[in-house]
């Protein structure tokens, strides 16, 4: 493990840092403001050349989180970018656009989560059929779909 | 100009698996490309958080029968990354041995499958034969051809069975032959390099752009690799090299994968060699609340699990990401400009596994809340087909 990774990210980070919290030397999980969001990926996937891996969206308490997960291949590190907001319909500013990786994952979130990604190309169905009812999303907390979704079968 | 379009899928014969690709056409030559994916997301992600720590490696094994303990060894690497848990030497031999013998077996079948694509049904019959020795030798260490249950947290189910050891080398030995015989036959045969050749070509650049994975990304001649970028299970206490071509085409994506046969077969005889004694199993009582990430190489790239937990014995929640979901969209850049003809050979070259890529829906009925479907009724029905069917040829 590369001694420098924590410094590296701490030293580009730290100015738009809520929280830098070092799980493990190779697991770090920054949390920024919804507006920095697009700053931060840049900083990370344009200037240190990290590889976007995939986001994770989670109905949390208070509200909604979106993780974007970038690895470092040559550090062997993660570095995960931790948004959040209490906003419904929660929204975020897409990745899409500067990452083309980005563009299945924010869609399916959106889907599953009902998290809207401002400034996506093309925020349509993913998983979901096209006659799935617009306001049940499956993956949030409690039973979504109750008394909404008809019997089909 | 004028297109037609052109449906594969949902449902065909070219697939093992639902999916939908239109090409749209000009001629022979395909100028846009949509792909759908859905038809058979199953709700891995929402059907995990009701099930303990201890049963999900079951459950996130079933994501994909090819690559069944890429997932499994994740997904434990990620709550064992949640509680900082340490597991014993020998387990982690175990988990490396398994996982090489996967990618053995799963590439020897993309290389089939690779043949019979291309109408070179020769290549498809020999790979094919020369997997099964694999997938024997993966019954006689873990009981089972494919889903081996063989991972937990903390470390391995079973321990392996040491006399068997010099009988698996035989057939390894044996194998390596097989296989430098195909890799030998795949590089210099003509008739694949006219087919494969620049056919296909992902950019370094765009590989980057699509955060493209395992031989699709290795193919393009970027050495990235999560068993060499953060070793896990024993690969750090073996010799090995990361596999890269720099064609970018799908040549360089069947060679990255032969010859990546070479080095688990190389990985399997080290890892049996210098296997401790001692304990595989850690006996994790507990896992503290937090939240953990674990990555594994599987076959066709890397597998990323999230995993978070709130103190109770199940997962809040569990996020699973398969290799195909990064490596399908680089479709857009790779079939466009090609010919229908290539376009087959080139949407397989990433070695898709689609229903790794969606999982989820539950049958409820709205009014009672009562389950119209569940897992025992399906298997049920199943079984019952199965029955009729046998009845129907009279056996």
């Amino acid at each position: 493990m590369n001694e420098g990774f924590e410094q590296i990210i701490r030293q580009n980070l730290e100015d738009i840092a809520r929280e830098i919290e070092v799980h493990a030397p190779e697991r770090i999980y920054v949390e920024v403001g919804p507006d920095d969001l697009l700053d931060a990926a840049g900083r990370l996937f344009q200037k240190l050349g990290a590889r976007y891996a995939i986001a994770s969206g989670t109905h949390i308490e208070n509200g909604f989180e979106v993780l974007h997960h970038f690895a470092f291949d040559g550090e062997g590190g993660l570095v995960s970018l931790r948004v959040r907001t209490e906003e419904d319909p929660p929204e975020f500013d897409s990745l899409a656009p500067m990452i083309k990786g980005a563009r299945f994952i924010e869609r399916e979130i959106h889907d599953l989560l009902g998290i809207r990604f401002r400034g996506h190309p093309n925020l349509t169905r993913l998983i979901l059929p096209e006659d799935w009812p617009d306001d049940v999303y499956p993956l949030r907390q409690g039973k979504p779909w109750e008394g909404k979704v008809k019997k089909q079968i | 100009m004028t297109t037609s379009t052109i449906p594969i899928g949902p449902f065909h014969p070219l697939q093992e698996e639902p999916e939908l690709f239109r090409l749209h056409v000009d001629g022979e030559t395909v100028v846009d490309v949509d792909v759908e994916i859905g038809w058979n997301h199953r709700g891995i992600e929402k059907v995990s958080e009701g099930k303990t720590f201890d049963q999900v490696p079951f459950l996130v094994e079933r994501i994909c029968g090819i690559c069944s303990t890429s997932h499994p060894i994740a997904y434990v690497q990620a709550v064992e990354d949640a509680g900082h848990l340490e597991v014993p030497e020998r387990a982690l031999y175990i988990r490396s041995i398994i996982a090489e013998l996967e990618r053995l077996h799963s590439h020897l079948l993309w290389v089939g499958l690779a043949g019979h694509f291309l109408g070179y049904n020769t290549v498809f019959m020999w790979a094919w034969k020369y997997r099964e020795p694999v997938l024997d030798i993966c019954e006689e260490l873990t009981g089972n051809r494919n889903n081996y249950a063989m991972i937990k947290v903390g470390g391995v189910r079973r321990d392996l069975d040491e006399s068997k050891f010099p009988g698996v080398l035989g057939r390894l030995d044996e194998l390596e032959k097989k296989v430098k015989m195909l890799a030998g036959a795949v590089t210099d045969d003509p008739v694949l390099h006219a087919r494969l050749k620049g056919v296909g070509v992902l950019t370094e650049e765009a590989a980057r752009d699509y955060g493209a994975l395992g031989p699709t990304v290795r193919g393009s001649g970027i050495p990235w690799d999560v068993r060499a970028d953060e070793p896990y299970a024993a690969y750090d206490l073996v010799d090995w090299d990361i596999i890269t071509a720099p064609s970018c085409d799908v040549y360089g994506r069947a060679v990255v994968r032969v010859l990546e046969c070479f080095e688990s077969i190389e990985i399997i005889r080290q890892c049996f060699e210098n296997m401790p004694e001692g304990d595989i199993d850690a006996n994790v009582t507990e896992i503290p609340p937090g939240e953990g990430i674990g990555h594994a190489e599987a076959p066709r790239g890397e597998t990323f699990h999230y995993v978070r937990s709130d103190g109770t014995n199940q997962p809040v929640r569990h996020k699973a990401r398969a290799p195909t979901y990064m490596n399908l969209p680089t479709c857009y850049e790779t079939v466009v400009g090609e010919s229908v003809t290539d376009a087959t050979i080139i949407l397989a070259s990433v070695d898709p596994c689609y229903s790794c890529t969606e999982r989820m829906g539950v049958v409820y009925d709205a009014s009672s809340g009562e389950r119209l479907l569940d897992g025992k009724e399906l298997v049920r029905l199943s079984q019952e087909k199965t029955e009729a069917l046998r009845r129907e040829m009279g056996r």
